[in-house]
This record gives structure tokens, sequence and C-alpha cells, in this order.
């Protein structure tokens, strides 16, 4: 039997958003059974190896490419999910806080090249922090990713208008992209450990939020804008 | 679920996680503890007892697979839900393998974790139930053992011995056995042991107590009764015949069993047969009997209590159980086990007995022989100071001088007939002076006589306390 190929008709099939999120987490779900049953069969036979260390070496080493299987498959699969919010009033300015101690532990590197101001004062939030910083550590992993300009990226906080407002300016001497349809392409930047994925997610939880997403290149100053914006509570401002 | 079953604790250093489990779970009734820290969380983990702890696998004070061991180790009945990132899958299954209940990826749904934490907390539940449950087993195990220890004869006096023996020799058989002896000497005791060590063993050796019940009932209790076959018969009863089947019928206190139902029963022993009360249908009787009586054998026929060809088909083999008084070389034997015993229901270390506490306890009579002796040893452990029992601590009958004691129970022995005027006399003396816990001022004032009176007939009728 011949190998099937697409038709221009086939490559032209217009597939809603829905149908492809559920079926990517169909099939990380089915994935997922298996690649655990494989984990554990591995930590089993890591088991039985007992004192062979070259074996428990290999052995280690499997269940290390198992795991990394697992974690991709799970990233995938978080982030085309719903997005169920866990709200509180939060402090602005702890949240920023919290932001940046995240971003010291995860992006030890990379977060010493960000220069932050935060003049939230006392502004309260209603927010999932848990979700919204996930959102926000997104946009800067997007921007240590694609950065190709020279200078530090700049982090800024503040209330404008009865709304919390966060930039994020990166230096890029060289974009060539569109800013109209940002973290609204989902999988449209699709490459090797890439999935475009990543923005989308975190327009989703900001507009759960009742915020925004929105980016735009400065051709004078030569940077990237990203602008998050969140309603502040009415109570307590 | 009681309030302590819903305490959980979160052990995050990441604020937000720890801010948003904490909300999202007490809006579902929980207790909430948080802690930044494994130290922190093991503080709370002693001081709150929680049920459940969400711990994340990477604290700034502590590696997360260590302080799961620490958990584990300081409450092993608690559950643990381990927090992960992405990059400690492969700890979160090493944890699962160190006692952890699960563990879920952050960023965590919230029906997933609620879920997951109900889960856990049932889980936790029936693993106390389970604990309670097995402590109760073992709490009957042991009240269970202290009742077979104190069901077990003292074979020390040579008298038991012999005893001891018969019952080895005829307990396989298939014989009646006729129990006698005085009222709490341990008739029933001999009657499981004959049991115990009989090819029944296995089977359920039921006892029936004619004199517990009133005489119209016993032939009821014993036969079984159809329902409607009398008033009151509201249900089938099977009867214990029907329950001995294949094991061991004590009937205690026989010469208690009406004298026409004592004929029925002998038809049961000769023909092995019987019919329920109101009941036409024909069943086997397949019982191996053990009867006992603390009449003696010949009072029990002469007054008609106990019928002759009855007790000639129950006395295959009898076994005459002496009482305490006769045997006092089991009486240290006794003591010692129930001290043991009682020492163990009280909960308390087993007391030691005074050397004249000791002597009044096997000089004493024990009319109500082996029981009398089990009471007289509560009373003791109970009272007993300091670990010690001391003659104090015996009941006051014990503590009377040897002369005053009463050395049977009362209505035993002989029938009464004509005394001379100085036996009654002697026995008067006796009476006040046991009544009077041998202070004989107060005995003579009893008695109506001076207290030198008193003395000279003492000495004249041999009395010494």
């Amino acid at each position: 039997m011949p190998a099937a190929t697409p038709t221009e008709d086939q490559s032209d099939l217009n597939v809603s958003w829905g149908n492809i999120v559920r079926f990517v987490r169909q099939l990380s779900h089915d994935l997922r059974n298996d690649l655990n049953a494989a984990e554990l069969q591995a930590a089993f036979v890591g088991e039985l190896a007992g004192a062979d260390a070259e074996l428990k070496e290999e052995v280690k080493r499997l269940r290390g490419f198992i795991a990394k299987l697992a974690v991709t498959l799970q990233a995938v699969s978080t982030a085309v999910g719903q997005v169920s919010l866990n709200t509180m009033p939060y402090r602005a300015a702890d949240f920023i806080e919290d932001l940046r101690q995240k971003m010291v532990k995860d992006f030890p590197v990379e977060s010493a090249a960000v220069n932050w101001e935060n003049q939230t004062g006392d502004a309260m939030i209603v927010i999932d922090p848990q979700l919204l910083q996930l959102a926000l550590l997104e946009i800067f992993r997007n921007a240590f990713q694609h950065q190709c300009g020279e200078g530090p990226l700049a982090a800024k906080a503040g209330i404008n208008d009865k709304k919390f407002i966060f930039t994020l300016q990166e230096p890029k001497a060289c974009f060539e992209l569109s800013t109209e349809n940002w973290g609204r392409d989902p999988i449209g930047n699709v490459r090797q450990g890439h999935y475009g994925l990543g923005l989308n997610r975190a327009r989703v939880i900001l507009e759960a939020h009742g915020g925004e997403l929105r980016a735009h290149y400065d051709p004078k100053t030569s940077a990237l804008v990203t602008t998050i914006t969140l309603p502040i509570s009415q109570a307590e401002k | 679920m009681a309030v302590e079953n819903r305490r959980i604790l979160i052990v995050d250093d990441e604020r937000p996680i720890l801010l948003t489990l904490e909300a999202l779970l007490s809006r579902h009734n929980y207790q909430v503890e948080t802690a930044a820290t494994a130290a922190s969380g093991l503080k709370l983990l002693k001081d709150k007892s929680p049920a459940l702890v969400l711990l994340d696998l990477q604290l700034p004070d502590a590696e997360g697979l260590e302080t799961l061991d620490q958990i584990k180790a300081e409450r092993p009945e608690t559950q643990v839900i381990i927090l992960t990132a992405h990059d400690t899958l492969s700890n979160a299954i090493e944890s699962i393998k160190r006692g952890a209940y699960h563990f879920i990826s952050k960023p965590y749904a919230s029906e997933e974790l609620l879920s997951l934490v109900g889960r856990a907390l049932e889980k936790q539940s029936l693993l106390r139930e389970t604990e309670e449950l097995r402590q109760r087993t073992q709490q009957l195990e042991k009240r269970l053992e202290i009742a077979e220890t104190r069901s077990a004869p003292i074979f020390k006096s040579k008298a038991m011995q012999r005893i001891d023996e018969l019952i080895n020799a005829m307990a396989p058989s298939e014989a009646n056995v006729l129990i006698t002896g005085e009222s709490g000497v341990g008739k029933e005791v001999i009657a499981n042991l004959i049991h115990a060590r009989s090819r029944r063993a296995e089977k359920p050796m039921v006892k029936l107590n004619c004199a517990a019940f009133p005489q119209t009932l016993i032939e009821g209790e014993l036969f079984g009764y159809m329902k409607g076959a009398f008033t009151g018969a509201t249900n089938d009863f099977p009867g214990m015949i029907a329950e001995a089947s294949d094991g061991t019928l004590f009937l205690d206190e026989i010469s208690e069993m009406p004298a026409d139902l004592q004929t029925r029963f002998l038809r049961v022993l000769q023909e092995r047969e019987y019919r329920s009360l109101g009941s036409t249908r024909t069943l086997k009787a397949d019982f191996r009997l053990v009867a006992a009586t603390n009449r003696p054998v010949a009072q029990a026929l002469s007054e008609n209590r106990l019928r002759t060809d009855l007790y000639y088909r129950l006395n295959t083999f009898q076994i005459e159980v002496p009482p305490l008084r006769e045997r006092k070389e089991d009486i240290p034997p006794l003591v010692a086990l129930f001290l043991k015993q009682f020492a163990q229901q009280l909960g308390r270390s087993e007391p030691a007995i005074a050397p004249d506490a000791f002597q009044k306890l096997v000089d004493y009579s024990w009319p109500g022989n082996v029981r009398e002796l089990q009471n007289a040893m509560e009373y003791a452990v109970v009272l007993a100071r300091k670990d010690l029992i001391g003659v104090k601590e015996l009941p006051a009958e014990v503590q009377l001088p040897v002369a005053l004691q009463r050395t049977e129970r009362p209505g035993a022995g002989a029938p009464p007939g004509v005394q001379s005027l100085d036996d009654m006399e002697r026995a008067a003396i006796l009476q006040a002076l046991a009544q009077c816990h041998g202070n004989k001022k107060k005995a003579a004032q009893l008695l109506g006589i001076q207290r030198p009176t008193l003395y000279n007939k003492m000495k004249r009728y041999a009395i010494e306390l």
C-alpha cells in the first residue's frame, strides 16, 4: 500500500482550535499512561540490577529519557488546558516581588540582566497568583529565548487609570515579526523543542483575569514592548 | 469526618502556591496550616497533627525527600501528597516509594487536587480506623488470653494431679462425665478442659446452667421449640442440644433440673434422638455430655433431686473436685495466677505479697473455694499500695484468726440435728468473736457476759486467737 501523502485539499483543512486541544490532550493522556508504566518498569529493573553499578547507571539514564518525554507531554497538555482561576486579593507589589524571586530561582543567569521598577504602592489585584505568575514567567521565557538586541530587559509595574500595568521592554535590533496577533497564533511557530503555545497560554490566563496582553515594536528605541493590563481591586486601591 | 481529619499542612516556599492552595482548601472547609520551610513544616506537624501534608520537593532549607522521610518517621499515619514541578517527576516517583500517597504537578488543577486530597484523607481515615480495630483486637486477644489463663486449672496438689491424669485418659472418649464438688471449686473449668482435650474440641461447647432458668423454661432451652409451640414462642429456636451438635453439652447444676425433664433427657441419652417442642420431626442428638452438681450425690439422690437412672447414665466417669481447703498446695500457684491476671487487667505492675499476708491466704479455709480466692485477690490487687499486698489489703474474712473462720459454706455439710449445749455455746462464742473480728471486749458485750467469763469459756473450749 502506498504511503498516504497530504493533498492540497488536506493541507487546507480548517481544523478548529477546540478540536486540536482535545486531540493534544487525549494523545498526551494516552502516551503519559504508557510512559508512567515505562517509568515504573524502569524503576523495577533498576532494583533488579542490584549491585551492578553499570546497569544501574544505564537504567538511570533510561529513566531520565522517559521522564523528559513525560515532562514534554505534560507541558504541552497543560499549555492547551482550560484555565480555572482560584482568585484572591493580592498586593500587586507582593506579586511583583514573588515573580522576581521566582525568576531568580528558575532563570538564575538571565534574571540578572533584568532591571526592575515597581511603583504599585499598596494597590490590590484580584488574581490567581500561581497562574498569573506562570503567564508572566512565560513572557520572560519568550524574551530570553528571542532576545537579539543588546542591553538589559526592563520590567516596570505601576498603576494607571485604575489599572495595573506591567511592561517588559526587550532590546531588539532585528525584530521582523508582526505584533498584531501577539499571543493569538498558537502553534504558528513550531520548531524543535518549541511548540508555540506559551504566549497563547499567557494571553488566555490574562484574559481570564479580565486583563489583556499587547505588544508593539518601537523602531526608534529598537525595543519590543509587551504590556499587560489588569483591573485593580475596587475595594482596596 | 472528625475535625482533626480535615487538617492539612502545606509546605512550600513559593508564596503564590501557598496562598492559592490555602484559599482553595479553606473554601472547601479544610483547616489549613502553611509553612514556607521544612523546619517550620515539621514543627507544625508536631504541634497540629495534620491528617495530610502537601509537600513541595524543592524547599530552601532541606531536601524534599528527606523531609518526607522525617514526616513519615514522625507520623507514619499522616498522608503526604507531593507537589512537584515537571523537572522533579522522577523524584516524585521516588517519593511514592518512600510512602507518599501521590504527587501532583504544578500548576495543579483545582479539581484534580481536591479529588486527590479527598481520597488521601479517606485513606488516612481508613488507616486510622484499621489501627483502632487492630488495637481493639489486641485488647480482646489480651483479655481472651487472661480469660483462658483464668480458666486454666491448677494441678499442683496430688488430688488435682489425679484429676488431670483422669481427664487425660477419658477426655478423648465419648463417655459421659459427672463432675461434683462444692460451689467455686472449678467444675466448669474442669468441664472446659475435658472439652478442650476431647476429639470434639473444634466444635462448640454449649453450657446450660439448670439453676439459672425457671424450671418451665429449661425444657425449651434444652430441646428447642417451634414457633407457636407455646405462648411467647414467636420464633423457631433450635435449642442447646442442636447447638451442641458434634460438640459438648455441659449441664451445670443438673440436680436442679425438674424430675420429669430428667426422664426425658435420659431418653435422649439412651436413644440419641429427640424432638423440639411443637415439632413432630425426630432429630439426631450428637453431643458429649458433661454434667455437674454442687450437691453431694448421695444427698441429691436421697432427696430425689437427681434421678437414679440418670445418675447411673451420667456417672460413666465421676470427677470429684476437692475443696480448696483440702488442697492447700494449690493456693500459692492460684495466688500467683490471679495476681498476674488482675495486675494485667488493671494495667499495674504485679504487686508482691507480704509474708504474713501470704500465710493468711494459705491458712484461710476458703469456704467459697477458688472463686472466693479469686475475688480476694482482685480485692487485694485493687487495694495494694506501693506494689505490696499486706494483711490489711486482704478481705476482713481472710484476716480473721483461723479459729474464727468458717470452714464450710453456709448451708453445706450435715443437716442440723440436736447439738449439745456445750457445742452450741462454743459455736455462739466463735460466731461472736468472728463478728467482732476477734475483739474480745465487743464479743463479750455481744454475748451478754463479762470479759473474764469469756476468757474462761474460751480456755474451756480451747478457742485460741
